[in-house]
């Protein structure tokens, strides 16, 4: 039925998991690499759109402290003032510097590179010339200067050097262009993959969200599936349970009317058999009347009738162990086996058998029923053991753990009780047959008894929660195991 | 309900059984006994009480002296032992007679509850004739020697 859990689909959803959380890892490994990549490059391109106008304002500066060198020259040569000189010693140094500044950049271009080398190149010639002229002019050698001026050498280089800057700044400016071009390139590219990246985000999440919904949904199936599997397990349960509790009360009761019937039975069975026998007696007394025949046959049924008697007697008794039992009092085992010995005293100096009693304890139990089983158990063992020439009868106490079988609880403090004899004994194989009520193992000429003690035994020592168990080697001997509890109650159960 | 062996004679000992054989084995062993004392029997306790108020079957007959004894059995069709004990020991003119129990069981609780309801002895029916012959003798000697039995007269 339902109430099987599946196995493979637990495997199936793990399996299911792990894809998902594979194809999640990589789109996000996807997606983190693409925004670095582009973050890379932007910013790469940045820096170069960035050092390109640095190199066009450099060019610009330059182009400008050049104009003022000339400027500069043009004044000096024209006026002699030295203030114009120091103007010009004051953009020298500038320019020095930005060729400095130069220096530290590189285009990104391999031309431009090489082109701005020629360009400061250019540059310092120019200067070298002004310089020239300039130190001319203060060794007064102005005619010479004027003549180095005016060969048109100066302007040459300066319209060299503009060009030059005008081409640098161009280029520089193309680049520039080109790498904004490129930027918004980047950038467009970039938006795009921020899209895709997002919806396959959004797509991944909603799937995600989906199949936690769809898992939620199914556990959820599931736990009600499992309540109502538990539900129906409870309700089968204690179905079996009420059952069971009614066939023990069935038992019970027809354990009770069972133990009822052989009371009544045996006592509504005595009835008559106590007629046969009154009226046989009557016979007897008339014997004049009979011969030796009818005399013989009606001592047959006499003897009969009296076995029947004894019979149902003992079934009676053996129904009243339960049926008739008494509450449960401290009892002396000693006063018990004593007043047992008393009972069979005849038979015991008839039988010459030694007997070995240890010191025992005191029990709760019953004690009428502990008279009972005691005389049988030790009836028995005199009875066995004639036939041996020096028979011997012993009876011993062990302190036992309570045995494994009895799960009973309360009891305690458990004594195992043995009663030993050297007599006939039996077979192993018929341990447990002696115990069935009118079992027996011997003729009853050889024997007399109906063959209801051991099973009245058996009966008393449940009855007091106890185990009795039988040993024996044919011609060597039996041994009578009693495990009772001292600290006894009686089992409602079996007593209602 | 059978008539006593000697009609003519008043009543002494009244019997309440059942059991026809243990009526016969009862009559049977108190004469083996040499009884010299009437029996009359009755079959359960209504009749037992019919027979000493003249009512039902008895109704009729004339009113004699009442029995000096009675023996009752406990376990009875109609009307049982124990009830026919309560209702004797309930009539005032009744109450005084002594009531011997004669039953087959051993049971301490009938033997306790026979004393409880007042009879004066209780007595186990023997199994074999002979002791049932010993035991209606000296039922005989105690009530008849030994006891002092109360006389009345049926008014």
């Amino acid at each position: 039925m339902t109430n099987q859990i599946n196995l493979t689909e637990g495997k199936s959803t793990r399996s299911t998991w792990g894809f998902i959380l594979f194809v999640f890892l990589l789109l996000v490994g996807v997606n983190s690499y693409l925004s670095r990549t582009t973050i890379n490059e932007l910013s790469d391109l940045q820096t170069e759109i960035r050092k390109s106008s640095r190199i066009v304002g450099l060019l610009q500066q330059l182009h400008v402290q050049v104009l003022r060198v000339e400027s500069g020259q043009r004044g000096f040569l024209l006026s002699e003032d030295p203030m114009y000189l120091k103007q010009h010693q004051q953009s020298i140094s500038e320019i020095d510097q930005l060729v400095e500044r130069f220096a530290g950049i590189e285009s990104s271009d391999e031309s431009q590179q090489l082109l701005m080398r020629e360009l400061l190149h250019t540059v310092e010639i120019k200067l070298a010339e002004i310089q020239k002229v300039i130190s001319q002019v203060k060794e007064t050698e102005l005619t010479q200067a004027l003549k180095v001026y005016e060969s048109e050498k100066g302007q040459q280089l300066y319209s060299q050097v503009h060009q030059m800057i005008q081409q640098l700044k161009e280029n520089e400016q193309s680049i520039s262009d080109a790498q904004i071009a490129e930027l918004e390139k980047v950038t467009q590219e970039s938006e795009r993959n921020l899209i895709i990246s997002f919806s396959t985000t959004m797509i991944l999440v909603c799937g995600l969200f989906f199949l936690v919904r769809i898992n939620l949904r199914t556990q959820q199936e599931r736990q009600e599936e499992i309540e109502l599997q538990n539900e129906k397990l409870q309700n089968a349960v204690e179905e079996r349970t009420n059952e069971l509790s009614l066939y023990s009360e069935e038992l019970t009761r027809s354990n009770r009317e069972l133990e009822d019937f052989a009371f009544v039975a045996s006592h509504d069975l005595q009835e008559p058999l106590r007629k046969i026998m009154a009226f046989g007696d009557r016979l007897e007394s008339q014997a004049d009347a009979l011969n030796d025949k009818q005399l013989d046959y009606l001592q047959r049924m006499r003897g009969a009738a009296a076995r029947m008697s004894k019979l149902i007697s003992d079934l009676l008794e053996f129904s009243r162990v339960n049926t008739k039992g008494r509450e449960f009092q401290e009892v002396d085992l000693n006063i018990v086996v004593a007043e047992t010995l008393d009972d069979l005293n005849v038979l015991i100096e008839e039988s010459g058998v030694s007997l070995t009693i240890a010191e025992l304890p005191t029990v709760t139990a019953d004690a009428p029923q502990m008279q009972q089983l005691f005389f049988n158990l030790i009836a028995n063992a005199v009875k066995f053991s004639e036939q041996n020439e020096s028979p011997s009868v012993e009876v011993r106490v062990n302190s036992v753990p309570q045995p494994e079988q009895l799960e009973l609880e309360g009891l305690s403090n458990w004594y195992c009780f043995e009663i030993i004899d050297n007599g006939i004994g039996f077979d192993q194989e018929h341990a447990e047959k002696i115990f069935a009520p009118f079992q027996r193992l011997h003729s009853r000429s050889e024997y007399k008894g109906t063959g209801i003690g051991l099973a009245i035994c058996r009966r008393i020592v449940e009855r007091h929660n106890g185990i009795i168990t039988a040993s024996g080697e044919s011609g060597k001997g039996a041994t009578f195991s009693v495990t009772l509890p001292a600290s006894n109650y009686l089992n409602s159960i079996k007593q209602s | 309900m059978s008539m006593s062996t000697k009609i003519d004679e008043p009543t002494v000992i009244l019997m309440a059984d059942d059991d026809e054989d243990d009526r016969l084995l009862a009559k049977d062993a108190m004469e083996a006994a040499g009884s010299k004392y009437s029996c009359f029997t009755v079959a359960d306790g209504q009749e037992l009480l019919d027979y000493l108020r003249c009512e039902g079957a008895f109704t009729g007959k004339a009113p004699a002296e009442l029995p000096s004894v009675i023996l009752l059995d406990l376990n009875m069709p109609v009307m049982d032992g124990r009830e026919t004990l309560k209702q004797l020991k309930a009539d005032k003119f009744l109450a005084s007679i002594p009531v011997v129990i004669l039953s087959t069981s051993a049971e301490v609780e009938d033997i306790n509850d026979g004393y409880g309801l007042g009879a004066s002895s209780y007595m186990i029916k023997p199994t074999e004739f002979s002791s049932m012959v010993t035991m209606m003798k000296q039922f005989n000697d105690y009530w008849f020697d030994c006891a002092s039995v109360p006389m009345m007269v049926r008014h």
